[in-house]
């Protein structure tokens, strides 16, 4: 299953989230002939129709990234991508956003977070992803992006994530968020960056593989006590 | 200072591929490194991390670095962006304590070979840099952004390739 030189992993391992044209400046085949060349083995491709491609060992999730917006709009949006099976992520917002965006049924992820206000993610937000099956998404496009002191907020806002995963075991997805394909990297380039900024490597390898799961709606393993 | 064999420090050889591989001096990829390593790890780590650019040959670049500081050196070579004012992006992958193992893994690559040439998409002809991975750049000045810019051999109509 692994595929090109950068791939460390014995499992899949997908990009969270890419932009191809029109958003993005890439076409859909380069995407994908991209990710691939890098290591990966599947990639969530966002916000554009899918042609038919021959892509063997490559596994492609179409997908809606769905912007902030009224709550009515978007609970249209959710609705109309959960009918076509797709993958639908939200960009987060503010608090109580983001509560009401967790608790909608067919979101499978919140991203973006580092564009949200400060507090936009907290324990209850956690608590609520976490019953609900609902990803959070680490964007690492900012972690090289941003320079000073919007990085380091970027990397505080990750570590608190971090915390709060470590306490309610929600799920977990990376993403590059690409634009071009020198927006990419490879995984095992995000792994080195993820771990340098404090994050397990076993808990990124089960993030890169944790979307096939989600789209099928299964839940963290929970240990359960003997109260007897 | 002049040291024995066995009191000296131990390296490491990192080897990434370079995109775009436009020829540049390797002093030129040293400052972005290291500015990229400094506001990611402070001056205090850099100057122990002993960074240096070995050698370049377009697409592959060796690089090296104090044994222990390898993670930190593929994390910073990982987040330049620009190298001279042109978009760019390296990706490491492979470390080696030797530099004999990175060039071999060099001569086991193959190399990319990039010709000019014209396409056709949406019926109108573009010139174009192709890659010989199936790789197409368009690199027309004034491109119409209707259009993607980086595309494969699935997106075209017609090709052709300059003399």
């Amino acid at each position: 299953m692994p595929t090109g030189e950068n791939n460390l992993f014995l499992m899949h391992c997908i990009d969270g989230c890419t932009f191809p044209y029109p958003s993005g400046s890439c076409s859909v085949s380069r995407s994908v002939h991209e990710l691939k060349a890098l290591g990966y083995t599947g990639g969530v491709i966002c916000n554009t129709p899918i042609p038919e491609l021959e892509t063997p060992d490559f596994q492609i999730i179409p997908a809606r990234h769905i912007r902030r917006g009224s709550v009515r709009e978007l609970q249209k949006d959710i609705q109309e991508t959960t009918k076509r099976r797709m993958y639908c992520m939200v960009q987060a917002g503010e608090n109580k956003m983001n509560r009401t965006f967790l608790t909608m049924p067919g979101v499978h992820a919140l991203s973006e977070l580092h564009t949200a206000p400060k507090n936009a993610f907290d324990r209850f937000c956690a608590q609520i992803a976490a019953e609900r099956n609902v990803a959070v998404d680490i964007r690492v496009r900012p972690l090289w992006e941003l320079r000073g002191i919007s990085r380091q907020r970027v990397i505080r806002l990750y570590e608190e994530i971090l915390l709060l995963q470590n306490r309610y075991e929600f799920h977990l997805t990376i993403s590059s968020g690409a634009l071009t394909p020198l927006d990419m990297r490879g995984p095992r380039a995000i792994e080195t960056i993820l771990t340098e900024i404090g994050m397990d490597r076993d808990l990124i390898r089960k993030s890169f593989d944790s979307i096939p799961n989600l789209m099928k709606g299964y839940k963290s393993a929970r240990e359960i006590s003997d109260e007897t | 200072m002049r040291l024995r064999p066995s009191m000296r420090e131990n390296y490491r050889y990192l080897l990434a591929r370079i995109e775009p591989p436009v020829p540049m001096d390797a002093k030129e990829i040293f400052l972005v490194i290291s500015d990229v390593y400094c506001s990611l790890f402070g001056e205090i780590q850099a100057s122990y991390a002993w960074i240096a650019v070995m050698e370049y040959t377009p697409p592959y670049g060796i690089f090296r670095c104090r044994r222990g500081y390898e993670h930190t050196v593929e994390a910073a070579l990982s987040c330049v962006t620009s190298i001279r004012g042109i978009p760019s992006v390296i990706h490491p992958f492979k470390t080696s304590g030797t530099i004999r193992t990175i060039r071999e893994k060099i001569n086991q690559n193959k190399v990319d070979i990039i010709r000019t040439g014209k396409v056709k998409v949406n019926e109108t002809w573009i010139s174009v840099e192709i890659n010989s991975t199936d790789r197409i750049d368009l690199k027309e000045k004034g491109i119409n952004h209707n259009m993607p810019l980086y595309i494969t051999e699935e997106d075209i109509e017609d090709l052709y390739y300059d003399e």
